[in-house]
């Protein structure tokens, strides 16, 4: 059978050629999407992954105390007492390049004193082994990396600026190293120093953040230093892991990306079969089986499949190499994790691209042509008209339950990202079983107000739409969910901006805040300042009050919280200035003021409430370098500097019990009368005298926060225009389908003097409609998205309940956007439909 | 060959139920050629689409070579129509994309034989119904006569035991409705050799048309249902 009905098929798809080449491009656009994300997070994971295993060689385990915390160097002896260990102390670091100016690479400082160093890493930095060596004679020199020598021009011998932990120290280069291996680590900018060399850069003397150990169990490394992790090596900090988790949600838009094309797949299989129920009948009525046809019209679509995923999974490799580079940048910016990352097409992503698409295509055409198949050939034979009743009851029960059953769901379960995703799948496919009988009830509605009109165009326009009611109910869906993509993540990140805008205001009592690092360059730069910088700011003439601040991380249950200790006397001065805000509330109460006071007390943030079961009332121990310090829970308050949590304690805390006595901003308001720049030049003039300083007005650091947001979502954003473009695709195919289906219609009208001006029209607001409604799926939808399983995932993963704020400029844009944009895309079938010959067509079968 | 007893036909219920048929017995032997007759709406269409097993009888049986048609699946059923019958319709039935020689030998290729070893016999079908030279022409460039011609090849193509044409000439003028019929007659009673040796081909055929109908050996007259 299958060559004459493959000839068939082909022919079909030939005089419909445009159809087709919408349908694959589509698919192809929803491949492309997938395989891009797909591919440009695995190349992300693997070079971030690739970065943490740089120093690795034949390292069996590596000990430290959290990403956090620092190990004494005292405990390599203890560790190279243990019979046949190798044990090489570790120092590594984020630093920055100092003025004029600054970027950030990865530091290491090994010992070179013992041959440890060379034992577990000879296979890493072997070959370079000589170049290494410079470093023992060169008093405090550094060996870079060759893409961090060429990216600053710099030659052995000279010396380059560092940012030292509180100052700027020049460092001689003592050694470029060619290794390939080694530009590939981080971003590629990658220098080593002397163990200790380079904790005097860090001004962390006796401290290193991990040894490298060979030769010795588990567990005897445990028994040495009971409050270290030990864990096999390539584990990635928590920031890194931070980094993977934004990029891994990249996937789950691509996953709504293909929903859509799954519906306009399906209108368009719908169609191509609808159209050819008289053939299918007369084929089975001389005799071809259910199966046969069945399988003759899977097989054609499977094909068209194979045909869409491969050009998709072609501009999937291609947008893959812009997202890719696209997502470097956004990670280096918060951490130089991401160097050479290669988008590779290995045979794995081609399966998988080819897969998703093809299961794409068969899911959605296995319903409609399940339903071709089991077609009565009589009653298509039969020589009056054949006219389907448009009954969607069951479909809309159906409907109605898989709503009911997934908002449960997603309300009441809690349900990991994953199982989120497919239970929104759920819900989607639920909607969309709801929307042909909804489309029916509202045009029937909507036709005798339409009637009244003066104007016979709207009318004879939603009687076109409402002839196949479930091809109009989802080609409306298609476009709005494509627009509720874009809605959902505007309605997202516009709840954190005033979120981020209301605790800003009420957290931050100061006008200029001075910091290390620039934080526009650098976002988690951990440049400190010392203590003294505090009482430099308040000489100023214009400073009224300044403040010190220290943020770091600790580890907490297994995870690393921030602390953040203020100068809690000066704090309490400069809030009574100006700033009234409500944050932290409970200092009104003098006993628990006192408590906080004493380092005693301290408030913990609401998301580490939620995320570690901590009360207020209840006693937590935290794990202090040398000691462990008992505090008691006063309170919590909203608080969004850190997802995994976060501590608000005395400064003085900070420095008695962790030791550190730097701070890592110093906030100041300015006192009435003085001008904010003038005052903002004369505090970089003093601090930055003899280190790199950087000072940030209020709505520079706003600024600064919504960048950083932007960039997260841009590439949701660019993803959810190419869903927008699929969703208009979906229009022009399904008009195009209708005019070609009303040819004889169409005609008639013409024939009984209907101009072509008034063709256009009538098609126009087809187009009209159909966004109309497509707009309000998408703002009612995308509110929803951002409401349920947006909100809910990010309440999982970092403890804020963000606030729904309602993105209205967004809306109202993307509405407009999409009502220009669907009248347009009925240009095109409209334009075609006024030339139709009229004789030709009214004899048109 | 077919055989109906007792067989009625109900379309539909309650108030917009129809008896198409009440009550047919009738035995058709090898190798008859029948007329089937009578006014719109007395179930002669129905009478044939029962005989093909493209519908099914509301009570009674209808036997095809043997087996009754209620007792067998949809996929025996369909089966069956490639094998043994030869369906010509009044709107012809072909499908427009494909060309007249396509057409013609469709329901083979469902066996499963490439269109290229089976171009020759479709040529041979073609020269039978005097259009040779027109197999690549498509429906929309035949005139009505010889596209219902095309039709007749497509029914003789597996060599069927029975042929079934439901008013082939009722979309054609006279003359060319004449020569439908002089085709219809001259395959229509076509020996041909199955499994079980030579067997003469059973024709019925559905006509309005009391010259064409005078031509068959035998005629049937349905009125409201049932047989005069
Ligand atoms: N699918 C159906 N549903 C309801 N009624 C039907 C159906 N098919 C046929 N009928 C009715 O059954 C009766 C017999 O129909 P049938 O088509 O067999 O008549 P006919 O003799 O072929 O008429 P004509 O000469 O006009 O073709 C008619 O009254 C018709 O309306
Ligand atoms: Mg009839």
């Amino acid at each position: 059978m299958r060559a004459l009905l493959f000839r068939y098929s082909l022919k079909h798809h030939l005089v419909h050629r445009f159809r087709l080449a919408m349908v694959v491009l589509s698919l192809a656009l929803g491949v492309a999407i997938f395989v891009s994300s797909y591919e440009s997070v695995i190349a992300a994971q693997d070079s971030i992954t690739a970065s943490a295993k740089t120093m690795v060689g034949k390292t069996q385990w590596q000990v430290s105390r959290g990403s956090s915390q620092a190990v004494p160097e005292t405990l390599v002896g203890a560790i190279r007492k243990l019979p046949n260990a190798i044990a090489a102390p570790i120092v590594e670091s984020t630093v920055t390049t100092g003025p004029p100016e600054s970027h950030s690479f990865l530091l290491f400082g090994l010992d070179l004193d013992s041959d440890a160093t060379a034992k577990l890493y000879g296979g890493d930095v072997g070959k370079d082994l000589g170049t290494f060596l410079a470093l023992k004679f060169s008093n405090g020199g550094i060996v870079v990396s060759k893409t961090f020598a060429e990216r600053h021009g710099l030659k052995v011998g000279q010396s380059i600026p560092l940012q030292a932990r509180s100052s700027v120290v020049k460092v001689p280069i003592a050694a470029i190293t060619q290794d390939p291996r080694i530009s590939a680590a981080g971003s590629g900018y990658v220098g080593f120093m002397e163990l200790h060399a380079a904790q005097a850069i860090l001004e962390t003397p006796g401290l290193v953040d991990r040894i490298d150990v060979s030769g010795v169990s588990k567990s005897d490394l445990a028994t040495i230093c009971p409050s270290c992790e030990v864990e096999a090596p390539g584990k990635l900090s928590s920031a890194a892991q931070d980094a993977l988790g934004r990029i891994h949600s990249l996937l789950g838009v691509s996953v709504i990306a293909l929903l859509v094309g799954v519906l306009l797949i399906y209108n368009s299989v719908q169609v191509s079969v609808l159209e050819r129920l008289k053939d299918i009948a007369i084929i089975r009525a001389i005799g071809a089986t259910r199966i046969q046809v069945f399988s003759f019209l899977l097989a054609e679509w499977l094909v068209i499949g194979i045909l869409g995923s491969s050009l998709g999974l072609g501009l999937g490799l291609l947008l893959a190499y812009a997202l890719l580079e696209y997502t470097k940048r956004t990670i280096n910016t918060m951490l130089p994790l991401m160097g050479e990352a290669h988008v590779s097409a290995t045979p794995l992503l081609l399966l998988a691209g080819l897969l998703v698409g093809v299961t794409t295509t068969l899911v959605a055409a296995y319903f409609p042509v399940q339903t071709a198949s089991r077609v009565r050939p009589l009653e298509i034979l039969r020589p009056y008209t054949f006219r389907r009743a448009h009954r969607y009851h069951v479909a809309f029960i159906v409907g109605v339950v898989l709503c009911i059953v997934g908002n449960f769901a997603i309300a009441k379960l809690s349900l990991s990202i994953a199982l989120g995703l497919c239970v929104t799948g759920i819900v989607f496919l639920g909607v969309a079983l709801l929307f042909p009988q909804i489309v029916l009830v509202v045009a029937n509605l909507g036709r005798p107000l339409l009637r009244k009109l003066k104007k016979p165009e709207p009318y004879l326009a939603l009687d076109g739409l409402i002839k196949t009611p479930h091809r109009t109910a989802f080609t409306m869906m298609t476009f709005g969910c494509a627009l509720a993509m874009t809605v959902a993540t505007e309605t997202l990140v516009e709840g954190f901006r005033v979120t981020t805008g209301q605790w800003m205001n009420s957290a931050f009592p100061f006008d200029i805040s001075v910091m290390g690092n620039d934080l526009a360059a650098n976002v988690y730069g951990n440049q400190v300042l010392p203590t003294s910088v505090v009482q430099q700011v308040e000489s100023i003439p214009g400073v009224q009050n300044a403040y010190g601040v220290r943020k770091l991380l600790t580890p907490f249950k297994g995870s690393d919280v921030m602390m953040i200790g203020f100068d809690i006397e000066r704090y309490q001065a400069a809030r009574k200035g100006k700033y009234m805000g409500d944050w932290p509330p409970h200092f009104s109460d003098p006993s628990k003021y006192s408590k906080f006071k004493e380092g005693k007390g301290i408030y913990i943030s609401t998301n580490f409430e939620s995320l570690y079961q901590v009360h207020p009332g209840d006693t937590i121990s935290m794990q202090a370098p040398l000691t462990t310090v008992q505090v008691q829970v006063l309170g919590a308050v909203d608080d969004l500097s850190w997802p995994h949590g976060a501590l608000i304690v005395n400064r003085e805390l900070i420095q008695s019990a962790w030791k550190d006595n730097m701070v890592s901003y110093v906030d100041m308001s300015v006192k009435p009368g003085f001008k904010l720049a003038e005052v903002k030049q004369a505090v970089i003039a003093k601090v930055g005298k003899d280190r790199s300083a950087f000072a940030f007005d209020r709505q520079e650091i706003r600024d600064v926060t919504d960048s950083v947001l932007e960039q997260a979502v841009q590439m949701a954003n660019l993803q959810a225009a190419i869903a927008v473009f699929i969703g208009l695709l979906g229009i022009v195919n399904a008009i195009w389908i209708g005019v070609m289906n009303r040819r004889k219609e169409i005609a008639l009208w013409r024939s009984i003097g209907v101009t072509r001006q008034q063709i256009v029209k009538i098609i126009l607001y087809e187009g009209f409609f159909v966004s109309v409604v497509a707009g309000l799926i998408g703002t009612i939808g995308g509110l929803y998205g951002g409401w349920v399983p947006l909100r809910s995932f990010s309440f999982d993963v970092t403890g804020y309940l963000y606030p729904i704020a309602v993105p209205w400029v967004h809306v109202i844009v993307v509405g407009c956007m999409a009502i220009v944009l669907g009248v347009l895309a009925g240009l095109l079938p409209a334009l075609h439909a006024a030339k139709l010959p009229i004789l030709e067509s009214i004899g048109y079968e | 060959m077919l055989q109906f007893q007792n067989v009625t036909k109900v379309y539909g219920e309650g108030e917009q139920r129809v008896s198409a048929l009440r009550g047919i017995d009738l035995e058709v032997d090898a190798g008859e050629f029948i007329a089937i007759t009578g006014p719109s709406g007395c179930g002669k269409s129905t009478l044939l689409h029962l005989a093909c097993g493209l519908d099914l009888p509301t009570s009674g049986t209808v036997n095809v070579n043997g087996r009754k048609t209620l007792e067998m699946s949809d996929d025996n059923l369909t089966i069956m129509r490639r094998h043994e019958i030869g369906l010509v319709f009044q709107s012809f039935n072909l499908i427009p994309t494909l060309t007249a020689l396509e057409n013609i030998v469709l329901p083979s290729t469902l066996e499963g034989r490439s269109f290229a070893s089976l171009q020759d016999r479709g040529r041979e079908l073609l020269k039978q119904v005097k259009l040779a030279g027109r197999e690549d022409h498509y429906p929309d460039q035949l005139s009505g006569g010889e596209a219902q011609r095309v039709a007749i090849a497509r029914s003789l193509i597996m060599e069927p035991t029975i042929l079934l044409a439901d008013e082939p000439t009722g979309n054609l003028d006279s003359e060319s409705g004449q020569s439908i019929m002089d085709l219809l007659m001259e395959f229509g009673n076509q020996e041909i050799v199955t499994s079980n040796g030579p067997v003469k081909r059973t024709t019925l055929i559905v006509t309005h048309d009391e010259g064409i109908a005078n031509r068959a050996r035998r005629r049937i007259r349905l009125k409201d249902g049932k047989i005069l």
